[in-house]
């Protein structure tokens, strides 16, 4: 998505050509129907709109449908990174449960209280438990096993339906081609009709029409 | 020929089939998109029926065929339905953020983690709900013939 965007926009800016956000923006009804974005509290509203009108700078879509298909495609993709920062999030979590829950049960609550007081001091505070850090690492991810697991599955699946609105704007748009075409034949027999051969009525007074072969005057 | 039969059929034990099986566990499950503020159809929301009846009709067009209408109608329903999931979903991370708060918040660095910890099992739900409304909307846009 960024590959097509990003040269394209960057190109038109050298040249002193400002984008305006407002054409790629959804029409003023689409942009009602589409609601509020699915964001969480801690997520950014420009930034979501900003890649919005991006995606739309590149596919840009020319009737509702392919709006709602380009909207599926950029909730998706969100949702995506949401989930591989959210991955590594709940490891992150997960190391610093494992590492205080040891702490705490191994009578340690001197040197939990150490840690509190002076978080910098953890490589001290390990030294004296005598387990390293890549020790609660991998005992953190045997605590969450289930969740990195579930959302890879979530994410692939993501991905699959991310890429098919991408085909289902393309297959749209041949639809659309294949019914112009379809059409084409009778616009194009009724441009180049013969009108000598339409009766067109009688010209008016003064304003007789040649015979047909007479010289002009 | 059931599932039971053919196991029975080849001397296999039968095998019990998902789901709840009691009608205490059954209406149980029957509950479970409510519990996320779902229900089964946003029919019963005049909000998102009014939404959606605005979407089809802005997908239809000008002056289309009563069965053209009627096919962006299921279309919109379904989308709507979708957008509805997607917003749960969000919201319910920012639930479990909530209930981490106070003085046994963790600190700041651990907050995303713990809070998609807490909504994880949930969140799992959800997915297979957005699943089953994507399937249907790409159902109802084959029926518009947009994708054939």
């Amino acid at each position: 998505m960024t590959a097509t965007t990003e040269p394209a926009v960057a190109a038109l800016a050298r040249e002193g050509v400002t984008i305006p956000s407002a054409p790629w923006a959804p029409p003023a009804g689409i942009a009602d129907l589409f609601g509020r974005p699915p964001l969480v509290a801690a997520e950014d509203p420009d930034a979501y709109q900003a890649w919005l009108r991006r995606v739309a700078l590149a596919i840009r879509p020319e009737d509702p449908f392919e709006w709602v298909l380009l909207k599926d495609y950029v909730d998706i993709a969100w949702e995506i990174i949401r989930l591989r920062c959210g991955k590594a999030a709940m490891l992150d979590c997960a190391r610093a449960r494992t590492f205080q829950d040891f702490l705490r049960q191994s009578g340690g609550l001197l040197l939990l209280k150490q840690l509190h007081d002076n978080p910098g001091a953890k490589a001290a505070v390990l030294a004296q438990t005598g387990v390293s850090e890549q020790t609660f690492a991998a005992g953190a991810v045997a605590t969450v096993l289930d969740q990195p697991e579930q959302a890879d599955r979530i994410i692939a699946a993501a991905e699959e339906r991310r890429s098919a609105k991408l085909k289902d704007i393309d297959q749209h748009r041949n639809n659309l081609a294949k019914r112009l075409r379809g059409a084409h034949p009778d616009i194009v027999d009724a441009e180049f009709e013969d009108l000598r051969s339409v009766d067109v009525g009688a010209p008016p007074r003064g304003r007789e029409m040649p015979a047909a072969g007479a010289r002009n005057p | 020929m059931t599932a039971e039969a053919n196991s029975a059929a080849s001397g296999e034990r039968p095998q019990r089939r998902g789901g709840p099986h009691t009608p205490g566990g059954k209406r149980r499950a029957a509950r479970n998109s409510f519990r996320h503020g779902l229900s089964l159809s946003i029919a019963g929301d005049p909000a998102l029926c009014a939404r959606a009846e605005r979407l089809a009709a802005a997908i239809a067009g000008k002056d289309p065929s009563g069965e053209r209408l009627e096919q962006c109608r299921i279309f919109a329903h379904a989308q709507v339905d979708m957008w509805r999931v997607r917003l749960a979903r969000a919201a319910l991370i920012d639930l479990a953020a909530a209930r981490n708060g106070g003085s046994d918040a963790p600190p700041d660095a651990q907050r995303d983690g713990a809070a998609l910890l807490a909504a994880w099992p949930q969140l799992v739900r959800l997915e297979r709900y957005e699943r089953r409304a994507h399937s249907r909307r790409d159902r109802a846009a084959r029926l518009l013939d947009f994708l054939q």
